[in-house]
């Protein structure tokens, strides 16, 4: 088993877990992750410092080149992809006597594209999954081997749902690994291309409350899916741009709730906000200039029970 | 329709296979239906070296070409196999005592799992416990049966219903006249305190623990609450005097159910083996009426194992134990269940039948996870 070298794509903390497994179990021959992710390339060298495997910093134009080298001087037998924003082409992928294989979080061809656990929270989904597919010339298309779906918790953001998808990636690659230790052809299964689904990485409209159309759950859902990358999700007061990074919603309907996105109570424990649909949210923490507040405090910026969210 | 099913040996419990495998073949029998309905098995030895258990699936769904696969496996060893599984997109019907359960609910959709529920019947026993108002408790188990999570089913059940564990006893010795538990009568006269015991074993120690216990100094104040196994005859039946201490637990099934499909469970096993079914003939039986229902429901087409699956949720099986039901969230056959008590001073056996707990067991498997399992495993298929 110590004799399956393996190099490891990367350029989220998606890939940790796994990582630290790979290294653990001396099967990490090299890692490579793009120039451009610092906090990971910084991440990595902690974890990998003193274990002498090297870290490929991969610059966008010669990407392909650097890890053809990487792999024939490393004499690596298996590829894992996890998290990586650059198309590999067959001259890389078909480099390793067992392969290459992208570790996807999100279930396949539902959730193909650069952020799926974006995607399925702001979706509203019951549950989110990860992917363990061979690698082709398509974006997330390639047979899946395995896929496992897990629980989306009511309490999930998208840190803590990459967290936990990162722990399942960790035990389906372990998985992989026995397989091709079984020195077997890796069984897959194409995937129902009438099913498959694309998600582009999220623009700045994928981001913003529309408090006219969007009701509580798609809100909390929003808010869920956009902490902690993004401070939260992207609203507007009193003509100051402010992100909500954490809120829950309120039980019940109630007559008095005016038009959606006014604020109808602002206590120490929360800001109260109308929904569509009879329905509020109490937001708790916010984003803004001034830095990461608890919601009461946008009294201090002037804001009174009354005044409306809109969107930017 | 063609069955392929994947069958271990144990050392506890020798003649488990045998009734397994006589068990479906009975049900299919006495159905008419062991004409139409051939099976083809494949040893796995103990079932816990998972490149043989992957050969030998992968002969019978790529060589044999079977309809669809039957395992008596256990939970981790299975995790090998479902990239296969997957690909063949076939229905499997995982069988175990169910001492295990997965860390993940959420089912690979063509895995179906038949169990004796062990874990959760341990979780429920663990709850009952506190609610039996002693909430400071010891656990008492032996080192094959913690490899299991049935243990920690107790514990937690315990636990997250206010109860505290103060001891915890591991025994490792021999299971013959040499088995003592010193050690733990030591911690309880130390200790003059009224506890209740949280036990797992399998029947065999079960009863040398059972014998060893009654003869303790304040055996009289002592509640055990235990699982399934430990309520099994051959546990039980080995002690000579009364028990001094009160013991409760859960059983998935007692063979003096008085229901038609337990009726004719018994006879026709007794008629065809000459034999009294167990509870492997019983997860054999029940494996019998689960293809049953395949081959009734589908005519010849069996490909897609998730749409077999998805059938199979909207009936209902006509078990010994009861009526049966595949719950969809989780691929898990629940069935009602049995509470037992034996009083203390007395050797009888209360057995009260119970409907399907789903308010519980919506609640067993809707528990967070923790994340953190142990690095001692066991995979034998004793349970």
């Amino acid at each position: 088993m110590n004799e399956l070298k393996i190099i490891l794509l990367c350029s989220t903390r998606f890939a940790l877990p796994v990582l630290r497994e790979l290294a653990f179990f001396n099967m990490l021959a090299v890692v490579a992750i793009p120039r451009f992710s610092d906090e990971l390339i910084e991440n990595v060298e902690m974890v990998l410092a003193e274990t002498g495997i090297p870290i490929i910093k991969l610059n966008k134009e010669t990407f392909a080149v650097q890890l053809q080298e990487a792999i024939e001087a490393n004499h690596v037998k298996l590829g894992l992809v996890m998290t990586f924003p650059y198309k590999i082409p067959s001259s890389v992928y078909d480099l390793p006597v067992n392969g290459f294989f992208n570790i996807h979080p999100g279930p396949l061809p539902q959730y193909r594209g650069a952020d799926p656990v974006f995607h399925q929270l702001k979706n509203q989904e019951k549950q989110a999954g990860v992917s363990v597919h061979k690698l082709d010339e398509g974006i997330d298309a390639g047979p899946v081997v395995i896929s496992e779906m897990m629980r989306i918790e009511p309490s999930d953001t998208y840190g803590l749902l990459t967290t936990r998808l990162s722990n399942l990636a960790a035990k389906l690659t372990g998985i992989l690994i026995k397989l091709v230790s079984f020195n077997i052809s890796i069984p897959s299964r194409p995937q129902d291309e009438t099913k498959a689904r694309y998600y582009k990485k999220q623009q700045a409209k994928d981001i913003v409350i529309d408090w006219q159309t969007m009701d509580a759950d798609s809100i909390i859902a929003l808010i869920n899916a956009c902490n902690p990358w993004n401070k939260g999700a992207v609203t507007k007061i009193n003509q100051q741009i402010i992100r909500l990074i954490h809120a829950e919603k309120l039980p019940g309907e109630t007559a008095d709730y005016k038009d959606p996105g006014h604020i109808l109570d602002i206590e120490d424990n929360g800001i109260t906000i109308s929904t569509i649909r009879n329905g509020a949210i109490k937001v708790i923490i916010i984003y803004a200039d001034e830095g990461f507040l608890m919601a009461k405090n946008l009294k201090k910026l002037g804001v009174v029970p009354g005044n409306r969210f809109e969107m930017i | 329709m063609k069955i392929g099913i994947l069958y271990p040996r144990s050392n506890a419990h020798p003649g488990m296979m045998m009734d397994f495998m006589d068990g479906i073949k009975t049900a299919l029998k006495q159905q008419q239906l062991n004409e139409h309905i051939r099976l083809v098995s494949e040893s796995v030895g103990l079932g816990g070296q998972e490149k043989e258990v992957y050969e030998k699936a992968e002969k019978l769904l790529m060589l044999e070409g079977v309809d669809i696969l039957v395992g008596y496996l256990d939970l981790r060893v299975m995790e090998i196999l479902k990239p296969l599984l997957y690909a063949s997109g076939k229905l499997v019907v995982v069988v175990n005592p169910g001492a295990n359960y997965p860390q993940n609910w959420v089912p690979q959709q063509n895995i179906i799992n038949l169990t004796l529920q062990h874990s959760f019947l341990c979780w429920l026993s663990g709850k009952r416990a506190t609610q039996l108002i002693k909430t400071n408790a010891v656990t008492a188990t032996s080192f094959y049966d913690c490899g299991y999570l049935h243990t920690a089913a107790m514990v937690k059940g315990f636990i997250r219903s206010g109860g505290e564990i103060k001891y915890n006893y591991v025994n490792n010795q021999r299971y013959d006249n040499t088995f003592e538990i010193k050690q733990l009568t030591e911690y309880l006269s130390q200790e003059k305190q009224l506890y209740s015991l949280l036990c797992v074993f399998d029947s065999l120690p079960a009863s040398l623990f059972y014998a060893q216990l009654n003869t303790f100094d304040d055996a009289g104040s002592l509640q055990l609450f235990v699982s399934p196994m430990m309520l099994e005859k051959e546990a039980l039946e080995k002690i000579a005097d009364k028990y001094q201490f009160s013991i409760v637990g859960y059983i998935p099934w007692h063979s003096s159910a008085e229901n038609i499909s337990n009726q004719e469970f018994i006879e026709s096993y007794q008629q065809q083996t000459n034999r009294t079914p167990t509870i492997f003939s019983l997860l054999g039986w029940e494996t019998g009426f689960i293809l049953q229902e395949i081959y009734l429901q589908n005519d010849g087409q069996y490909t897609d194992g998730i749409e077999l699956a998805g059938k199979l949720a909207k009936v209902k099986i006509n078990s010994p134990r009861g009526e049966m039901k595949l719950d969809p969230e989780t691929n898990y056959f629940i069935a009602p269940i049995c509470r037992c008590s034996v009083k203390s001073n007395s050797d009888k056996l209360t057995v009260e039948y119970i409907a399907p707990p789903e308010k519980e067991w919506a609640e067993f498997v809707g528990e967070p996870l923790d994340g953190v399992s142990s690095g001692w495993t066991n995979t034998y298929l004793c349970y």
